[in-house]
């Protein structure tokens, strides 16, 4: 079973179409990229994956779960459980250390727990910065604190939106390299990005142009 | 456990970080509790105070002699039966009294003759040292006014020899105490009832009467008993009845207005500060909302924070409400106040209502944020 599928999707803001008629699906273990132009409809497409946003039409399933008609409790707890999230501007609580921050996220799913969170962190290669505040930390270590953050509820499901747009070129290839391994152990990604040589990461990309996909291609083959 | 440590954790951790914004409104409840608190307990107190005195604190009701009646004395007797026309119940004490002049050695003085046992009921705010005979029979004792002690220097244990010039009796009292009223009485010298009738050869016979009496419907009991004798004139005691129902009156609304109007600023004050802090905190929420979080999650740590304030604020507010109050009392009334813990829940409970409905607003926008728009942004 897909462990994600959209059919017929489609986002409208006003008149404008930010995603037209969007169908793909994306299977366990797998690495997607989407690519595309600035404000080619991409994040869009996360947020309606992440189930933050609705679409205007069509359906998007996760885990085989149809969440078209869910009320927003129920796509919380969805995204709860399900998907784990990672941002370009990293978006950790200023006022909390780093481990608080991954607690945080096992806070809100069920109970915090100080030993698996420092274990998260450590995965990430932040084994000695749990105490720190994230303003005492890098862009780089920030962002890893970040995938700690999501992957501490075991999500079927990464999402990363231009993860890596925001760090310089050493800090980029360690949070690569971290996404590789992750992949490698099987978990399943999604990263927008518009950069060709992370995209090229990924076992399949997703380019859209003005909404709507342009072209699918896996290493060394166009798709459509 | 481990849940409300992180809760706990988090709560503190935002404190922290916006702490200059949380003094605003922690100063804002204090001003707020502090005030309330002070003017209720001065108010509590004034009115208990004054309301003691309005309807038991003393004498309420002087009887004499009508005008028409060509006379200034009365039988003892009449008293009596004037204070058996009230409930038994009503009546907290009741007491004859007959003046006459005496001379003590060439010293002309004001002698009264009273019911000792009485005196706490009828002018309870007397200070009083020494002690007093309080039999009704016992004979050759008296209490000096003040003034007549410091000037004269009759002492406890002086014995003044008492004479009256009309009828030449005479008779000696030994000073057993000394009375201090602020009033005339200070200028007196006061002897058992029954001494001075016999001194003043008027026995059975008296002045004025003067009744402490409690209850509705004094005044109409009043004027039913003068329509009943004639020769008796039956008066409310003025300075402690009327008027100064009416400033407790006046008194009290206004403090009401002013409660009322400090529950208000304080309300707006914390509202707007919570306001601000859910607009800088926008991004936070969104994330908390992307990791799961419900409304009704995020709901209660808001109102956490606020009751948190709050009651930060009162148990301060209520410290320094307790001065404002003493500064108060000493200034505008010349005494103390006295702590009244009612204030304490009142003025907790009305804290907390205050910070709950200063949070709805802020709340709604809570639960109105849209993490895809607010995490987008840079
Ligand atoms: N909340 C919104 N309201 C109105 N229009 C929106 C909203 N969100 C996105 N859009 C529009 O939808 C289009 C797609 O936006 P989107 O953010 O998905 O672009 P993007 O591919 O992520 O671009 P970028 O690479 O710059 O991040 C844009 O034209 C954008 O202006
Ligand atoms: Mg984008």
């Amino acid at each position: 079973m897909s462990i994600l599928e959209i059919t017929g999707m489609s986002k409208k803001y006003g008149s404008l179409h930010a995603l037209q008629d969007i169908t793909f699906s994306v299977e366990p273990g797998e690495w997607v990229s989407i690519m595309g132009s600035s404000g080619s409809g991409k994040s869009t497409m996360l947020n309606m994956i992440g189930l933050m946003d609705k679409p205007s039409t069509g359906e998007v399933s996760i885990d085989g779960i149809v969440t078209s008609s869910l009320s927003s409790k129920k796509l919380t707890e969805i995204r709860r459980d399900k998907i784990g999230l990672v941002f370009q501007q990293f978006h950790l609580i200023p006022h909390l250390t780093a481990l608080e921050n991954v607690m945080v996220a096992q806070y809100y799913h069920s109970m915090p727990d100080e030993k698996e969170a420092a274990a998260a962190l450590g995965r990430v290669g932040l084994e000695g910065r749990s105490r720190h505040l994230p303003r005492q930390l890098s862009g780089g270590e920030q962002q890893r604190v970040c995938i700690a953050r999501a992957l501490i509820n075991y999500p079927a499901l990464i999402l990363a939106d231009e993860p890596t747009g925001n760090l310089d070129e050493t800090n980029e290839k360690i949070v690569l390299d971290l996404f590789q391994e992750l992949h490698s152990e099987g978990h399943t990604i999604i990263m927008v990005t518009h950069a060709p040589e992370v995209g090229e990461l990924a076992e399949r990309q997703i380019r859209l142009e003005y909404g709507k996909i342009r072209e699918i291609r896996v290493p060394g083959k166009i798709l459509i | 456990m481990r849940k409300s440590r992180m809760f706990y954790r988090m709560l503190v951790s935002s404190f922290q970080l916006r702490k200059s914004r949380m003094l605003i409104a922690l100063l804002a409840i204090i001003v707020g509790t502090a005030v309330i608190s002070g003017l209720l307990s001065v108010y509590y107190d004034i009115n208990v105070k004054m309301g003691m005195e309005f309807r038991s604190y003393g004498a309420n009701l002087i009887l004499t002699p009508s005008s028409d009646s060509q006379q200034n004395v009365f039988p003892e007797s009449t008293a009596q039966e004037i204070a058996g026309v009230f409930p038994q119940q009503n009546v907290v004490g009741y007491t004859s009294n007959l003046y006459g002049l005496v001379k003590i050695n060439s010293r002309r003085l004001v002698v009264v003759g009273t019911w000792f046992d009485q005196i706490s009921k009828i002018t309870p705010y007397w200070e009083l040292t020494g002690t007093l005979d309080t039999d009704r029979k016992a004979s050759g004792t008296a209490f000096v006014g003040k003034t007549v002690s410091d000037k004269l220097g009759y002492k406890i244990g002086t014995v003044l020899p008492l004479k009256d010039e009309v009828t030449g009796n005479e008779q000696k009292v030994t000073v057993t105490g000394i009375i201090s009223s602020g009033g005339t009485e200070d200028n007196q010298i006061f002897i058992n009832l029954s001494d001075a009738q016999k001194l003043f050869h008027q026995e059975g016979l008296a002045n004025a009467a003067y009744f402490s009496v409690t209850g509705e419907g004094i005044d109409a009991a009043a004027s039913t008993i003068n329509v009943k004798y004639p020769q008796m004139e039956l008066s409310p005691i003025k300075q402690i009845s009327g008027s100064e129902a009416v400033m407790l009156k006046k008194i009290s609304s206004l403090v009401y207005i002013v409660v009322v109007i400090i529950l208000l600023s304080t309300l707006l004050c914390v509202a707007t500060t919570m306001m601000t802090m859910v607009m800088e905190r926008k991004q936070e929420i969104a994330l908390k909302k992307v990791l799961g979080a419900q409304n009704k999650a995020l709901s209660l740590e808001f109102l956490s924070e606020a009751g948190v304030l709050a009651l930060a604020g009162t148990l301060a507010g209520l410290f320094f409400g307790y001065f404002l109050a003493q500064v108060i009392g000493q200034s505008v009334f010349q005494s103390a106040i006295s702590f009244r813990w009612a204030v304490i829940p009142l003025v907790t409970v009305t804290a907390l209502l205050v910070a709950g409905l200063a949070s709805l607003i802020p709340l709604r926008s809570v639960i109105g944020i849209e993490p895809a728009v607010v995490l987008k942004g840079e």
